[in-house]
């Protein structure tokens, strides 16, 4: 991942993202991951503006690998989560040099507009939506469930 | 008093229609006339007054007194009125009112008269006429003030000033914010605006000892890796063209201790987990 800013400060994140089987073959083929989908529409004001997908994250230190803890706990929590409850979970590492913004409340739009300017953002659902272009994957997961095998 | 009050009233509303149908308006032979009403009105009034006499100025009696002659003589006036079906200003329901706008006091209390004194009928006098012609209400919409408080009325804006306005335009912002967000030099498409060409092709086929290799490899990470996930992972690493680059001796299994599940974890190699494509928009990483 390349160093934002010269190596200046920079905000690291832990993040955890949530895919069917097709999708997760398409990231892995690409190596990134895209914003999350939408649908065009004329009149703008019905239009979204994507910029970033969206995750399950943790701030973490500056490090070049999602530490285990943060790995154990992001997988550990996203069965919780709509977003986490798919066949694949993708890790990944945000790196850039401003500092993210909660949103307590509003909808995920206001947080894409954030992240335009911001780069990562987290909503009031407990999501992280962070931009593409700033995010790299690490690793990838499959969940299966411990007591069907004692 | 006020049954007197009542009797006027009526008598008004009764020579009313007896007159409108005098003029031949109406179809059907016209009714025996009544006795002359204006005697009859007088003399209610000349009752009235004498038993109002005892409290009020007796100048102040001469001055109504007047003010009905003049009411008669205006009588004519409002017959014609009536015959061109605008008698319905000018009916029972206008005339006890209090803020009757004519120099006639008013000779009924508000509210009391027209429910109190039996009707002979309720259909308004209009509807005798030939020339009935149908009220229709014409609505006209208000059109919506600026300032969003309707109270306020925009036509006392005085020349040189403009109305200040409060209404809170979101429609306009996000349109501003998703213009920006669309020619946004660093945002990435998202899957749903791609191409045919620029999707990415996955790998559809494999040979068959280097899939059964990689499943060995993923089933040897631990014996609680159920065979169908094994499979799967193959699949997936497979599709994704990254049986050769990716180290399966380095996927791990980790508990999920809150959940109570397994995940197969599979590290990427560092160069692609790396990479960021230039072709797909995003040149400058770094951010703005």
């Amino acid at each position: 991942m390349p160093e934002p800013f010269e190596g200046k400060h920079y905000t690291t994140w832990a993040l955890i993202h949530g895919t069917p089987l097709e999708s997760a073959q398409n990231i892995l083929l690409e190596g990134f991951i895209r914003p999350a989908n939408w649908a065009y529409n004329k009149d703008l004001s019905k239009s979204d503006v994507p910029f970033g997908a969206f995750y399950l994250g943790r701030e973490i230190n500056r490090e070049n690998s999602i530490p285990d803890w943060a790995s154990r706990e992001l997988m550990d929590s996203s069965q919780k989560r709509g977003k986490g409850q798919q066949k694949v979970l993708i890790g990944a590492l945000y790196r850039r040099a401003d500092n993210h913004i909660s949103y307590k409340a509003g909808g995920n739009e206001t947080a894409q507009v954030a992240v335009a300017k911001r780069g990562i953002a987290t909503t009031s659902e407990k999501y992280t939506i962070a931009h593409s272009n700033h995010v790299g994957l690490h690793f990838f997961g499959l969940e299966m469930a411990k007591l069907a095998h004692g | 008093m006020s049954s007197g009050r009542r009797s006027v009233s009526r008598d008004f509303d009764r020579e009313d229609r007896a007159r409108f149908h005098s003029y031949g308006h109406y179809s059907r032979p016209a009714e025996p006339r009544d006795p002359p009403r204006w005697q009859e009105k007088l003399s209610a009034y000349e009752d009235y007054s004498h038993r109002e006499s005892q409290h009020q100025d007796s100048s102040q009696w001469q001055d109504r007194l007047g003010c009905l002659e003049q009411m008669e003589r205006s009588t004519n006036e409002r017959q014609f009125i009536m015959a061109s079906s605008t008698t319905f200003l000018f009916s029972r329901q206008v005339l006890p009112s209090t803020n009757f706008p004519g120099p006639f006091p008013p000779l009924i209390p508000p509210g009391g008269a027209p429910s109190a004194a039996p009707q002979l009928d309720s259909r308004p006098l209009t509807a005798f006429s030939t020339s009935h012609q149908h009220y229709q209400k014409t609505k006209k919409r208000q059109p919506r003030s600026d300032t969003g408080y309707q109270s306020r009325g925009s036509s006392s804006i005085p020349a040189g000033h403009i109305q200040i306005s409060l209404k809170d335009d979101h429609k306009k912002e996000w349109i501003k914010w998703a213009k920006f967000g669309l020619n946004h030099k660093h945002r990435m498409k998202a899957a749903s605006e791609l191409s045919e060409e620029e999707k990415p092709k996955p790998c559809f086929t494999i040979d068959h000892d280097r899939f059964h290799k990689a499943y060995s490899a993923i089933r040897s990470i631990d014996r609680r890796v159920p065979l169908e996930t094994a499979k799967l992972a193959a699949h997936l690493i497979s599709g994704s063209r990254l049986i050769d680059d990716i180290d399966l001796s380095k996927a791990y299994l980790m508990e999920l201790r809150v959940t109570n599940m397994l995940a197969l974890v599979f590290p990427l190699p560092s160069a692609g987990s790396h990479c960021l494509n230039p072709s797909k928009g995003n040149t400058t990483p770094h951010g703005p």
